[in-house]
Parts: structure tokens; C-alpha cells; sequence
């Protein structure tokens, strides 16, 4: 009997621990969400002006405080990053109180800066219905007082996206009407 | 007496083992692997424009949630690299014309996890597994989506 269950607590054990490991397939793998996400982080603009939109796009990431990495205008392509402060005020309380009865060290898991990357593509979408596509997706790393990574994460909320194209929008106009 | 020769000549034998398998780290800057076998799995060809394939390569890196950190239309790259918890991978894709309707994409990617070394991926699936990712890509776009 027990060591019918010690070999299910070992099988527990791999499944578990083989269900963490990432390989290098499931990087490069497919989701079934993925074009779910696709259209969540496109948006379309009447114009055939790629040029444009780029430098509508670069204005709206400076709007945003964000540090332009690289560029390529005919790719369309523009990355930049910016790192912030992390510490959100539910973590910290939490902690706070886990802290007093756990021991002090448990500060090291609270985030404390983060490193936000983004990177924006304009495609132009002429031949097919005189339309020009702007794809933007954003991920961050956060990491704690002592500089560790405390958390990776790609953006997938709806909300982060609409403002960005919100704001996108008024870069558009302003730069047509030339502000 | 014989137990501190034994002792020394077992320490010695312990020496010479260890360097034995230690690799010098700067083998690593050439990193033997077979060139003609390598190329076989990281090259594909494509029916498509050079600017097809290119555009196509960004969105099926964004499909998979990398940043791209380089891309130079002129010559043909785009290097990119993605963050999940306790992964990481960083790759360079290179979109070269052969003709005025084909391209040939070559790859190459690094990759760590699970608290491991980063190094290069050897495994030939992982490199079919983005071009299909690729392909899906190339559909989409030709479709218009």
C-alpha cells in the first residue's frame, strides 16, 4: 500500500515538475489564442501614408515616455523600452504582514522596478484595401531591490491596447493638421 | 610512506582527470557543430517577394510574443528575443532574395531554461516548428488577415 502511493507521489512529482520546464519547441509554437491577440493588438488606419503613421507612432511612444531602440522605416519596425517603478501598494501591504510573521526575507520577492520593452510595427496594406495596419505588443520584466527577476510577462490586456491607439488616433491627427 | 604516495598519485591521477574534461571556454566562440548539417534544418526556401517573407517573419515573431530588438530590410534581418518565467530565446532570421519571386529564410536561435546555460538550439524540430509557424504566417497574410 505505501508503495503503491509513494510511486504516484514520484509520478506527482515529474508531471509537476516536467509541466514547469519550458522547452525550446514551446517557444516557437503556436497558440490556439494567438490570432486572438493578433487582432486585439492591431489597428487599422485609412491612410496609405505608412511614413506618417510611423512618425505618428514614434511621437505617441515619447507621449508615453518611452526610449526609442531601434528604427527601420522599411520594415516599418520601431522598439523601444523604458523602466519604471514596480511597486504596487497591495503587494507591498501583503508582504508586509507576511513579513512580520514569516521573517524579513521575503521583501526580495516584492517588485520593485520594471523593465518595459514594446515594439510597434506599421504595415501597409495598399493592394488590398488602401489601409495601413499598426501592431503593437508589450512585455515586461520586473525585478526586485537587488536587481533579480522577480517575473516576466507579455501584456494581453484589451485595455493597455485600446489606449495606445487612443492615443495613436490623436497623434495621427495632430501630426496631419501639423501640431 | 606508501599511503602518501598512493595519496599523491591518486590526487594526481584526480588532476589530470578533471582538466581532461574540462573544455576551454573559448571553444565556444567557434562551437563545433557540422555546418552542412546545421544549415540543412535552419534554411528554407519560399515562393514569395523578399519583403513578403520579411514582413511576414515580424508578425509570426510577434505572433509568439518576441520583441524584436534589430530589423534591416536591406539586408534581410531581424533579431529577436522573448521572455517567459525561467525561459529565454534570442534569434536571428535572415530573408535573402534568390530571385525575383523566391527567398530563401535561414535561422538561428539560442535558447535557456529551466535554470540551464544558454546555447545554441541544435534540435531540428524546434526549427520546423517556427516555420510552420512561418507558413501560417505567410497564408494569413495572403489572405489578407
Amino acid at each position: 500500500m505505501i508503495k503503491i502511493l509513494q510511486t504516484i507521489l514520484l509520478l506527482g512529482l515529474v508531471f509537476i515538475l516536467s509541466g514547469c520546464n519550458q522547452t525550446s519547441i514551446q517557444m516557437v509554437k503556436l497558440k490556439t489564442t494567438s490570432l486572438n491577440e493578433r487582432q486585439l493588438q492591431t489597428k487599422s488606419y485609412d491612410t496609405t501614408n505608412e511614413s506618417e503613421i510611423l512618425s505618428s507612432s514614434v511621437a505617441t511612444l515619447q507621449d508615453m515616455g518611452f526610449n526609442i531602440d531601434e528604427i527601420n522605416r522599411d520594415f516599418g519596425v520601431i522598439t523601444c523600452s523604458k523602466t519604471r517603478d514596480a511597486r504596487e501598494v497591495g503587494q507591498q501591504v501583503g508582504l508586509f504582514f507576511l513579513a512580520l510573521f514569516a521573517g524579513a526575507n521575503v521583501m526580495d520577492s516584492a517588485d520593485h522596478t520594471q523593465n518595459i520593452r514594446a515594439t510597434v510595427v506599421v504595415t501597409p496594406k495598399e493592394k488590398l484595401n488602401k489601409k495601413t495596419d499598426v501592431r503593437l505588443t508589450v512585455m515586461r520584466v520586473l525585478r526586485n531591490h537587488k536587481g533579480m527577476v522577480t517575473g516576466v510577462e507579455n501584456i494581453k490586456d484589451k485595455s493597455i491596447y485600446q489606449q495606445f491607439f487612443d492615443k495613436l488616433s490623436k497623434s495621427v491627427f495632430l501630426e496631419e493638421n501639423k501640431v | 610512506m606508501k599511503i602518501i604516495k598512493q595519496g599523491l598519485l591518486l590526487s594526481l591521477f584526480v588532476g589530470v582527470f578533471f582538466t581532461g574534461c574540462m573544455q576551454n571556454s573559448k571553444q565556444m566562440i567557434l562551437e563545433n557543430q557540422q555546418s552542412l548539417k546545421v544549415r540543412s534544418y535552419q534554411i528554407k526556401k519560399y515562393d514569395k517577394t523578399k519583403k513578403e517573407v520579411a514582413r511576414a517573419i515580424v508578425s509570426t515573431l510577434q505572433d509568439l510574443s518576441f520583441i524584436i530588438d534589430k530589423a534591416d530590410m536591406e539586408t534581410g534581418t531581424v533579431t529577436a528575443t522573448k521572455l517567459v518565467k525561467g525561459a529565454s530565446m534570442r534569434m536571428t532570421l535572415i530573408a535573402r532574395k534568390q530571385s525575383k519571386t523566391s527567398t530563401q529564410v535561414r535561422l538561428n536561435a539560442q535558447f535557456s531554461g529551466g535554470g540551464n546555460m544558454p546555447e545554441a538550439v541544435t534540435d531540428p524540430e524546434t526549427y520546423k516548428a517556427f516555420f510552420t509557424a512561418l507558413d501560417k504566417s505567410l497564408f494569413l497574410e495572403s489572405q489578407g488577415i
